[in-house]
């Protein structure tokens, strides 16, 4: 009887050993992912009611920059970008966006427009703050690519 | 060994330093040898000997004081020993630290000479990385101070499809 429980509980602790084995296997191959949202986003002086506007988190921080009191999204895009891999995202129909996960929270973005790549911006990014790209438009107003981590 | 032995404790029963059981027992055994009986003897008439010729050695001072003095000259010698293992101990660590020590000097020597850096009470906390491949677009950045929010500002005017502008704007 004693043997038998030594035995089985030998037992216990080898099918344990593997369990943890194999759990921390399946752990460690799974590559992490990051989370990005991208938005275009068009900021005026214009009120336009009815129009999506942006989260007031972006709002507040783009008035506190610029002029323009109005932000409103054109477009958003949601991309999970696993470690060390790109993805790239179309905004407008000629911006794009390429985002490279460069583990650890840094990405690197990379703004095109049609064929010409602009700027390549890279920075570790936290949950909570953003990277804007921005730039000039037609009349009183600005575009901005808003991107932020969502995980 | 047990001849020397017996022999020993004769000496023993010679000297009085036997309990009385052991030299009953020892008297009992010289009885059944005359070889031991010669040699209870021999030591007796040795005893004998030295207790009558002995010369006697007159102390100059009193037993007390003699031994006194001989204590004190035993007390005198530690210290003196002492004193050599400190020195000794001082010349090893001497030994094992000075070449440290001059080793920390010329180092603090020349940590006092750089040049310091002024303190602008900037702080590096973002690593940030920009690369531009168009010379003609100016860029302008931002940083809030606590990296929420980083803004790159291209003079750059996008051409955003007319679909989205004439939706939003006049």
């Amino acid at each position: 009887m004693e043997i038998l429980s030594k035995y089985s509980l030998g037992k216990f602790f080898v099918f344990v050993a593997i369990w943890l084995f194999v759990v921390s296997g399946v752990a460690s191959g799974k590559a992490d992912s990051i989370e990005i949202s991208a938005s275009l986003v068009v900021g005026t002086s214009k009120e336009k009611k009815g129009s999506k506007k942006v989260s007031d988190p972006i709002r507040k921080r783009l008035s506190k920059v610029f002029k323009w009191r109005n932000y409103y999204k054109l477009s958003v895009k949601q991309l999970s970008i696993p470690d060390d891999k790109t993805k790239t995202t179309k905004l407008s129909k000629k911006a794009f966006i390429k985002v490279n996960n460069r583990k650890n929270g840094k990405i690197s973005v990379s703004l095109f427009s049609g064929a010409k790549m602009l700027i390549q911006k890279s920075q570790t990014l936290r949950t909570g703050s953003y990277m804007v790209l921005a730039g000039d438009s037609k009349g009183d107003s600005a575009w901005f690519i808003v991107i932020s981590k969502t995980n | 060994m047990k001849e020397n032995k017996i022999e020993l404790k004769i000496q023993a029963l010679v000297d009085g330093e036997l309990t009385e059981s052991e030299a009953e027992q020892m008297r009992e055994c010289m009885d059944n040898d005359v070889r031991l009986q010669i040699l209870y003897a021999q030591l007796i008439q040795t005893k004998d000997l030295i207790s009558k010729h002995e010369m006697s050695r007159i102390l100059p001072e009193s037993g007390d004081f003699y031994w006194t003095k001989i204590a004190q000259e035993i007390g005198g010698v530690e210290p003196a020993n002492q004193g050599s293992n400190n020195s000794l101990v001082i010349k090893w660590l001497f030994r094992r630290l000075a070449p440290l020590l001059g080793i920390a000097t010329i180092v603090l020597l020349i940590t006092l000479q750089q040049p310091s850096v002024p303190d602008l009470g900037i702080e590096f906390k973002s690593d940030h990385e920009l690369e531009l491949l168009d010379d003609d677009i100016e860029v302008m950045t931002f940083n809030s101070i606590d990296d929420s929010i980083s803004i790159v500002w291209l003079d750059y005017s996008m051409d955003l499809q007319k679909d989205y502008m004439e939706l939003w704007l006049d």
